[in-house]
This record gives C-alpha cells, sequence and structure tokens, in this order.
C-alpha cells in the first residue's frame, strides 16, 4: 500500500499543494506565486499576502489533486507548514489543513518550514544516508545544520544578522535592479568582473561557522554612495558580480569548515539561494577538491513549495507523530522547537 | 439536516448547530485570543456533543466581517475548506448582522460598531424589530467603514432613537452622547453586542433555503478596508494620474 500526502504550504508569499507518494514521489506540485503583486511594493506585505492565500488556497489545493489523477478521498493525510513564517499567511494553510483532516477523518501533520526545504533533496533520483549536512541558504534564513536522522538537527552556525537571500533583496534594491534581487543578480554576475571591488568577508573567525552579511550590504551601499558623489559610472554588472563573489567565498568556504570539523562528507543544499547558480559551480568545484558529495534539490524545488512539506511530513507519518486540531501558526518555530513538538 | 455556524471575526469565538426549524445548541466564549487554536477543536467537542459527525453537516454558515483581518481570515477559510471538503452548501452573513440581531429592541433603529481605530468604526444600521425575514435586510445605513462623526449625523438617522452595540460602541460612548444626547441607547446585558452564531444560523439557513449560497473557490471575507500598502499604492497611482 502506498500513502499519499497533501502538502499545503502558505508561509510567504507563494500559495502551494502537492501530492507526493511515499515521501518521494511528487505526483503534483502547485504554486501560486504572488511575486508579481508584491514586486510593485518592493518586498512582501505580510497582509496583501494573507488576503492573496485565503483567495489562492482552495483552487491550488484541488489543481494539486486533479493533477494527481486523485480525489481527496484518497489522500492518506495532509501536512503543513506551521512556521516559520508570516503569521498571518501560515494561519490560512493552518486553516485549511485542519479542516481538511477534521471533515475527512485523516491524520494532520505540522511541518516547519526548514525541514521542508532539506526534505526537498529526498525528491530526486539521489539517495544518501545520513547523517549529513545542510546549508539552508534563503531570504529568510543561512544555517549550517547537522542532520543526524530525519528528526534530529543541530545547528553548527547561522546567521547573525541578515540572512543571504535578504542581503541580494537589499543590495539589488540600492543598484535600482528589482525584485526579487538573488535571481537578478545572478544573472549580472555572470557578466561583471568578480574582483572589481573588494568587498569584505565577514569570517568572524577561523573555523567559526556563524554568518554575518550586514556589514557586505553596508559596504557595497557604500561603495555605491561614493561614486554616485563623484558622478562616476557604475558598472551594474562589475557591482553584481563583486557582491556575489564576496557572499559565495564566505558561504563555500564555511561549508568546507563544516566538512572538516565534523567528518560528514555530505552535504545538501537547500532554499530559495541553492538555485543560484554561482553557488551551485563553486560547490560543486569545492566538493571536488575538498572530496565530499554535495547535492542540489532540482531548480523547481528550491524556492518555496508543498512537495517539500509533503516529503519532510513522510518520517512523522511513520512514526504516527500527527498533530492535534489545536495546531497554531508559529511565526519563529525553529527546526528544534518542531523536534521537541514532534517528540512529545 | 444540520448546519453549522462559524464566527470568529471578532472577540467571540462562536459556533451553532441547527436549521432554518431550529437551533441545536450553541457554543460560544467572548475572549479575544486564540481564535485559530481553539476553533477547530470547539467544532469537534461540540459536534460530538451533540452526536453528529462532519459528514452529517448539509452546510455551513459563516460571519464573514467585517472585524479582525486575521480572525475573519481564521473562520472563513475554514469554513469554505469544510464546505469544500464536505461537498456542501457555504453561505456566508454579515458578521455585523449579527451583532445586531443581539439588541433588536422595539422603536429602536440598532447600530453595531466595531472599533477600526483613528476615531473609525465598522458599522451599519439596520432595523432588526420591523424585519421579520432576515433575507434582503436592506440596512438603512451600509455597511462601511465610517468616520464616527459622520456616522453619528447621517440624515438617515435623524429623529430616530438608536440602540448601539459592541465594541465600537463601549468605546465611543461618551462622544456617541454628546453628538445625540437622549436618543442614543447602549444595550448593556450581558448577551449583546457579539456575533453569536445562533442569530448566523437564522440568517444563513434562510438564505441556504433559498438558494443564496457562495463558491467556496471565489469566498473572500469582507474586510470593508483595502490593506494599507495597497491603498497607499493606489492613491500614490492617482496622484501620478492627476499629475
Ligand atoms: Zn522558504
Amino acid at each position: 500500500m502506498s500513502t499519499l500526502i497533501l502538502g499545503i504550504e502558505t508561509s510567504c508569499d507563494e500559495t502551494s499543494a502537492a501530492v507526493v507518494k511515499d515521501g518521494t514521489e511528487v505526483l503534483s506540485n502547485i504554486i501560486s506565486s504572488q511575486i508579481d503583486i508584491h514586486r510593485q511594493f518592493g518586498g512582501v506585505v505580510p497582509e496583501v499576502a494573507a488576503r492573496r492565500h485565503v483567495q489562492n488556497v482552495l483552487p491550488v489545493i484541488e489543481e494539486s489533486l486533479t493533477a494527481s489523477a486523485i480525489t481527496l478521498a484518497d489522500v492518506d493525510a495532509v501536512a503543513v507548514t506551521y512556521g516559520p513564517g508570516l503569521v498571518g499567511a501560515l494561519l490560512v494553510g493552518v486553516a485549511a489543513a485542519k479542516c481538511i483532516a477534521f471533515a475527512k477523518s485523516i491524520p494532520l501533520i505540522g511541518v516547519q518550514h526548514i525541514a521542508g526545504h532539506i526534505a526537498a533533496n529526498f525528491l530526486t533520483e539521489q539517495r544518501f544516508s545520513t547523517p549529513f549536512l545542510a546549508l539552508v541558504v534563503s531570504g529568510g534564513h543561512t544555517e549550517l545544520v547537522r542532520v543526524e536522522s530525519l528528526m534530529q538537527y543541530t545547528f553548527l552556525g547561522r546567521t547573525r544578522d541578515d540572512a543571504v537571500g535578504e542581503a541580494f533583496d537589499k543590495v539589488a534594491r540600492s543598484i535600482g535592479i528589482g525584485y526579487p534581487g538573488g535571481p537578478v543578480i545572478d544573472r549580472l554576475a555572470e557578466q561583471g568582473n568578480p574582483e572589481a571591488y573588494s568587498f569584505p568577508r565577514a569570517w568572524i573567525e577561523r573555523g567559526n561557522l556563524d554568518f554575518s552579511f550586514s556589514g557586505l550590504k553596508s559596504a557595497v551601499i557604500n561603495a555605491l554612495h561614493h561614486q554616485r558623489q563623484k558622478g562616476e559610472d557604475i558598472r551594474v554588472p562589475d557591482v553584481a558580480a563583486s557582491f556575489q563573489a564576496a557572499v559565495l567565498d564566505v558561504l563555500v568556504q564555511k561549508t568546507i569548515w563544516a566538512v572538516e570539523q565534523t567528518g560528514i562528507p555530505r552535504v545538501v543544499v537547500a532554499g530559495g539561494v541553492a538555485a543560484n547558480q554561482g553557488l551551485r559551480t563553486q560547490l560543486q568545484q569545492a566538493a571536488e577538491q575538498n572530496s565530499f558529495q554535495v547535492s542540489f534539490p532540482p531548480l523547481s524545488l528550491c524556492t518555496d513549495n508543498a512537495a517539500m512539506i509533503a516529503a519532510a511530513a513522510y518520517p512523522l507519518w511513520e512514526t504516527k507523530k500527527f498533530a492535534k486540531l489545536d495546531l497554531n501558526a508559529a511565526a519563529n518555530l525553529s527546526l528544534v522547537d518542531w523536534m521537541t513538538a514532534c517528540l512529545i | 439536516m444540520p448546519y453549522l455556524a462559524i464566527d470568529t471575526s471578532n472577540y467571540a469565538l462562536s459556533v451553532a448547530i441547527g436549521d432554518d426549524q431550529s437551533c441545536l445548541g450553541e457554543a460560544s466564549t467572548f475572549v479575544d485570543r486564540n481564535h485559530s487554536n481553539k476553533l477547530m477543536p470547539l467544532i469537534e467537542s461540540f459536534l460530538a456533543q451533540l452526536e453528529i459527525s462532519p459528514a452529517d453537516l448539509t452546510g455551513i454558515i459563516v460571519g464573514k466581517g467585517p472585524g479582525s483581518y486575521t480572525g475573519v481570515r481564521i473562520g472563513v477559510t475554514a469554513a469554505k475548506t469544510l464546505a469544500w471538503a464536505l461537498k456542501i452548501p457555504l453561505t456566508g452573513v454579515s458578521s455585523l448582522l449579527a451583532m445586531a440581531y443581539t439588541a433588536a429592541w422595539p422603536g429602536f433603529i440598532t447600530c453595531p460598531l466595531i472599533d477600526a481605530r483613528r476615531r473609525q468604526v465598522y458599522g451599519c444600521a439596520v432595523d432588526t424589530w420591523q424585519q421579520a425575514s432576515p433575507i434582503g435586510h436592506q440596512p438603512m445605513i451600509k455597511e462601511a467603514i465610517w468616520p464616527l462623526d459622520i456616522f453619528l449625523s447621517e440624515e438617515n438617522l435623524l429623529d430616530r432613537k438608536l440602540v448601539f452595540v459592541g465594541n465600537g460602541a463601549q468605546l465611543h460612548r461618551e462622544t456617541i452622547q454628546d453628538s445625540i444626547g437622549e436618543r442614543a441607547r447602549f444595550a448593556s446585558s450581558l448577551s449583546t453586542g457579539f456575533a453569536r452564531a445562533l442569530h448566523l444560523l437564522q440568517v444563513g439557513s434562510e438564505q441556504i433555503k433559498q438558494g443564496l449560497t457562495e463558491d467556496p473557490y471565489q469566498f473572500e471575507p469582507e474586510y470593508l478596508q483595502q490593506a494599507e500598502a495597497e491603498a497607499k499604492l493606489t492613491k500614490n497611482l492617482e496622484a501620478r494620474e492627476s499629475d
């Protein structure tokens, strides 16, 4: 007997629903993005996002069932992101998931969003065993995590200020090249000279696995300000390439340190910034030179989606760690909070 | 053939079960907290109490707002998901109208007011006593977000006796009394001023019977206001166009 889990994800600006079979096979993964709406505000507006989720949630769920050629009666469990994220946005998915579980008398599984990003790596052909390391890079997170088992996580390092995706967005805004910043900078960086500017790398200290990006962000903004004052021409691709190089140097070097320190030669990359081509190339090279394995989720599973949530729910299905109908959105839910909640 | 009625749009968390003939029960709390984690456990235990299973339900009625943005979203999302999953009809009723029904006094016009900050209220005025059938209820003052002083000087209300309910009425009691004096009364019984699911049931069951139902895909809360960021954007666009 196979297991069909319906996943629901509404933690930020994508409304998504997916059906995943046995924790590994994606039958459908429908994503309704609000990016065009939030672009006009230069970032995600929580109240606007929550309103759109209310409009989108049922059509997206229905579409995921139709695309999987199943009906709600075939679904074995419903899994939903309950944190971290925008609380108003999370609440919409949580309310919908609870009602489906209640109406159809099926188990409800609460999933932590970052665990979802990590689990996106299980939806590929490649199989790898625990323990492994996860480099989580997104608009809200920059973390190195040791994954002992799929329900056991330890933080090795995390950002002390801005998340990496946030730094990309802020720098993109200051150069005036649109929103979201990550993909635009990645594309421009390919045509620029990464050594045109010498932006700082925040190592904190040798071997330290924490991150800091706010100094880099300020350095970029200051450099641009100076050039503008002097009336100099700014070559945008050079700025993008130099900024991206500074970010990637740090991400890659700290990943190498994490492999060295733990002796675990397997790294999975997770989160929206995992789509960055520069990061993919450099980590791949570093993996070859330092003999560790690195894997990336397919591009379609890097940004927020519900298939990764259904995948992360599967170990909980197997161990019957179900949520109750009082499940609530938790804006700051960490991997560790989640583990603790699940094991009670 | 029981319907389930739900309201979470303001401080009340209220559910009721019944149809157009009778109400089997109502469960409410009047504390403004945690509707998100309290709603479904309340529905679950309440249905169990009445020995009704979710599959027995034949319609969902929901207070569609106005009220707290988060509150209306919780109720409306729950209601439309239940209706969709159970394949049963869905209908929405104004949460202000439900509040008005808690104070239907002969000779008085009921004014339910919800505080909307900056001396504004979500409000309307309805003749709840005269109107026997709630269907097609035409409010004397339409539901909107009102600056309080404009609401109080509406022509339709001049020379009428008014009874005010809701947290907007409590908050602005002195202003209202100073403005219209003896014509204003305040319903102070413990059971007034909340959107009670019992009253939603009364209106909503009639609507379902008459086929006035909603498509769960399309159905949205009645916020009565644009999100702040959207309102600003609209304003900026208008300003640019008029330049
Ligand atoms: Zn994410």
